[in-house]
């Protein structure tokens, strides 16, 4: 390990990172979206049916747009997760049962897990909004984690990802379990600031001091500043 | 028990954490973490009070979890002196000053808790007894990269109740890592501890909201009804 006024600069010889703009390099940066569905996300999806204020994560949409956007253009690999549980459930285990309908201090969750992103519904679809394109790569999940039990790592190695930034909903759930699951597997990892959303600002409020503990939180023009003006790599 | 979508699931405390299917797990009560000669007390000047005090709730929560034929699970952070183990993407996140950042920097994941050290040991108060589980994790969360998960679901274990320092960083990813891996999970809300006590309640705020968080004596009587 090797220091520098005060700041590390190498490891087992390799070098460290030293600035957000190395960081997320188109070339070596992967924008993760997580978890940007109907359900959770669009009017007339379960979340909005059962009464949870939607806004919070519709307020994000114009940002992961915008995000999405300057990474297609600078060549960085976009990915989505998607929460998909099969209609008899069978992908769910009795403790995720449990601890979907626990009650919580803040944020009890109203959602019946069986009307919930069940795959092939409208509702477990990505929101029209931010629609992938077929050079974009979806991990179908079925835990918080989008690295639990997916392709998304295997993918992420195979394409010389370093980096993730990561976007979505929601900031104290998938976002979160996603960034920690990131770090354990060697990613720096980043989590743009103002676009990621809870349903309640306490929860998002929550994750967002959790996660500023460990990782650093740029916003969403910092991002696109930064990528612009970077050179695209062509994938 | 009550059934849910064709599922058993838990329908009290009791049986959420029934003495037959549940470990007891303990995060980080070691010297290097935990006493006042070790590495956060002596290097970093941390006044390492709060981590003590859940050694009485720990001690007999550990007590009557024997009583109640539960396994004892001690995680031990085990850092690699060589280094070969770090990441500069793990040295990035963790050891970088940034405007904003919150939490204490400290050089505990480079130059503390040696395998074999005495500041790698679990503190003298709770040393375990032959026949506990002893898990070595070189990551915060005890799920990763350990043998953790292969033992729990070798000894029929379905739930694991999480103990120790530091609640905002390997409790937590304790926690969140049993939850990944599918256990039904809780927090012992008075035997989990952070020297940094704006941390502490972050991070026990942050528990309370996704698992149960019964507090010592919740624990114990739940675990007495149940064997």
């Amino acid at each position: 390990m090797k220091q520098v006024d005060g700041r590390w600069v190498e490891v087992n010889g390799i070098p460290i990172f030293d600035s957000m703009t190395e960081v997320v390099q188109p070339r070596h940066t992967a924008l993760v979206i997580i978890d940007m569905q109907n359900d959770f996300v669009s009017h007339g999806g379960i979340a909005d049916v059962c009464g949870v204020d939607i806004e919070p994560s519709r307020a994000i949409i114009p940002g992961i747009s915008r995000l999405i956007e300057s990474a297609r253009r600078s060549g960085v690999r976009v990915i989505y997760s998607q929460t998909i549980f099969e209609a008899d459930l069978a992908n769910v285990h009795p403790a995720w049962i449990y601890r979907w309908y626990r009650d919580r201090p803040i944020g009890t969750n109203p959602l019946p897990l069986d009307k919930t992103a069940i795959r092939g519904t409208w509702g477990a679809a990505i929101i029209d909004e931010l629609q992938p394109q077929p050079q974009d790569y979806i991990v179908e999940k079925h835990r918080n984690s989008a690295f639990v039990a997916t392709k998304l790592e295997r993918v992420l190695k195979a394409n010389g990802v370093e980096s993730v930034v990561l976007a979505g909903t929601t900031t104290d759930g998938p976002v979160l379990s996603s960034a920690l699951d990131a770090q354990w597997y060697d990613y720096y990892t980043v989590i743009a600031k103002d676009a990621v959303a809870s349903t309640l600002p306490e929860l998002h409020n929550l994750g967002i001091e959790q996660l500023s503990t460990s990782y650093e939180l740029p916003t969403v023009e910092e991002m696109i500043a930064i990528w612009d003006e970077s050179p695209v790599f062509s994938r | 028990m009550k059934e849910a979508f064709g599922k058993l699931i838990p329908d009290s405390l009791e049986e959420l954490i029934d003495p037959k299917k549940t470990a007891l797990v303990i995060v980080d009560m070691q010297n290097d973490l935990c006493s006042p000669e070790g590495y956060l007390a002596v290097h970093d000047g941390q006044d390492v009070s709060p981590n003590r005090s859940i050694i009485e709730p720990l001690k007999v929560l550990i007590e009557k979890a024997r009583q109640a034929g539960l396994p004892i699970v001690y995680v031990q952070y085990t850092v690699d002196p060589t280094h070969r183990l770090t990441n500069p993407a793990w040295v990035y996140n963790h050891l970088r000053e940034r405007p904003g950042g919150k939490g204490h920097i400290t050089l505990v994941s480079l130059e503390a808790c040696f395998e074999g050290t005495w500041g790698w040991e679990v503190i003298p108060e709770l040393t375990p007894e032959p026949g506990d589980i002893i898990i070595r994790k070189n990551h915060l969360g005890a799920f990763w990269d350990t043998n953790l998960d292969k033992i729990l679901r070798g000894n029929g274990i379905k739930g694991v109740v999480v103990t120790g320092t530091a609640t905002s960083g390997c409790v937590l990813d304790t926690a969140v890592g049993a939850a990944a891996h599918d256990y039904f999970t809780v927090i012992v809300r008075d035997a989990v501890a952070t020297n940094d006590l704006e941390a502490h309640e972050l991070g026990l705020k942050f528990l309370m909201e996704r698992y149960d968080s019964p507090s010592s004596e919740e624990v114990v009587t739940a675990w007495a009804l149940g064997s």
